[in-house]
C-alpha cells in the first residue's frame, strides 16, 4: 500500500492549520494598540473584548508554533531529513534558510510559557508578557511564510484551501509600536 | 546556595550581557536551602530599568544551555508585588553585573 498519499495530505492539513493560526493571530495583534502598559490594562481591567484578544493572543502563538513544529517534523520526513531530536530538524531548517535562527525560535518558546506563570493581577508583568509576544510575532510569521514556500517549491504541497490565503498579507503594525529585539551575545 | 562559584560567575555574566552593569541578582526558592537536592534555578532580577520580556527571555534562554537546568526570572517592574517581597526576603546574593 502506498503510504505517501495520506502522508502528504497530512502536510497540506498542517499548512492550512497555520495559515489559520497565522490569520487569527494576525487579525487579534491588531486590535491590541502596542506596547501594551500597566497603565492601560489597570484602566480596562474589566474590558471584556481586550482581555479576550490577549488570550486569543497567547492561545494562537502557541499553536501557531507547535503546529509549524508538527509541518517543520512531517516535511523534513518526506523529504527523507532526520526529525529526532527535535532540534536536528531545527538545524535543517535553519540551514535552508527557513529559520532564521534556532534562537529565535527558542526565544518564542521561552516567551510563550511565560503564559503558564500565574500573573494574577501584576499588570505590569502581564503587559511585559504580550509586548514580548508582539515582539516575537512578525518573525514567527516570516517563518511560517518561507515553510509554506519552501512547501510548495520542494514538495509541490500547498494547503487545501485560499480562506486563509490573506493569513500573511494583513498590513503590517505601524513599525514604530515595535520595540528593537534584544539578540543574545 | 547550591550553585557552584563557576555558575554563579556564568550567571552574572549572562545577565550582564542583557543588562549591562548594575543589575542586582539574587538567587531564591528551593535552591537556598542546602538540604535539599535538584530544583529549578529562581533568579530574582533587579534592574533600573526593568528589564523588559525579550531580556528575561534571552537570559533564561542563555542560562539553560549552558547549566543544563531549568532556569526561573522574577524581574520585578517599577511597581514590586508582594510575591516580589517574599522572594528578596530569603533571597541569597549572587552580585550585582559590572
Amino acid at each position: 500500500m502506498n503510504t505517501l498519499i495520506p502522508k502528504q495530505q497530512h502536510l497540506v492539513d498542517l499548512l492550512e492549520a497555520i495559515r489559520r493560526c497565522a490569520w487569527f493571530l494576525n487579525a487579534a495583534d491588531r486590535d491590541i494598540v502596542w506596547p501594551l502598559n500597566a497603565n492601560t490594562l489597570v484602566e480596562r481591567k474589566k474590558d471584556r473584548g481586550l482581555f479576550n484578544t490577549l488570550s486569543t493572543i497567547n492561545e494562537r502563538f502557541a499553536k501557531l508554533q507547535d503546529t509549524m513544529g508538527s509541518a517543520m517534523r512531517h516535511a523534513a520526513m518526506l523529504v527523507a531529513e532526520p526529525v529526532e531530536p527535535f532540534l536536528k530538524s531545527l538545524a535543517f531548517y535553519e540551514k535552508i534558510g527557513v529559520l532564521e535562527s534556532i534562537v529565535l525560535w527558542q526565544q518564542c518558546r521561552f516567551a510563550r510559557n511565560e503564559a503558564a506563570h500565574t500573573y494574577d493581577t501584576d499588570y505590569e508583568a502581564i503587559a511585559k508578557h504580550f509586548n514580548t509576544l508582539h515582539e516575537l510575532q512578525p518573525a514567527l510569521l516570516d517563518t511560517a511564510i518561507r515553510l509554506e514556500a519552501w512547501c510548495r517549491e520542494m514538495l509541490d504541497i500547498t494547503p487545501t484551501t485560499d480562506d486563509f490565503k490573506d493569513a500573511f498579507q494583513m498590513p503590517a503594525t505601524d513599525p514604530q509600536s515595535v520595540p528593537s529585539v534584544h539578540v543574545l551575545p | 546556595m547550591r550553585l557552584t562559584p563557576k555558575q554563579a560567575a556564568l550567571i552574572l555574566r549572562v545577565v550582564a550581557d542583557q543588562t549591562g552593569p548594575g543589575a542586582r541578582v539574587a538567587l531564591f526558592g528551593s535552591r537556598v536551602d542546602d538540604s535539599r537536592r535538584g530544583g529549578d534555578v529562581d533568579l530574582l532580577i533587579e534592574n533600573d530599568p526593568p528589564l523588559s520580556g525579550m531580556q528575561c527571555v534571552n537570559i533564561r534562554l542563555h542560562l539553560e544551555s549552558a547549566l543544563f537546568l531549568p532556569v526561573d526570572i522574577l524581574a520585578p517592574g517599577r511597581h514590586p508585588r508582594a510575591f516580589h517581597d517574599i522572594a528578596r526576603a530569603t533571597a541569597i546574593p549572587i552580585g550585582v553585573t559590572v
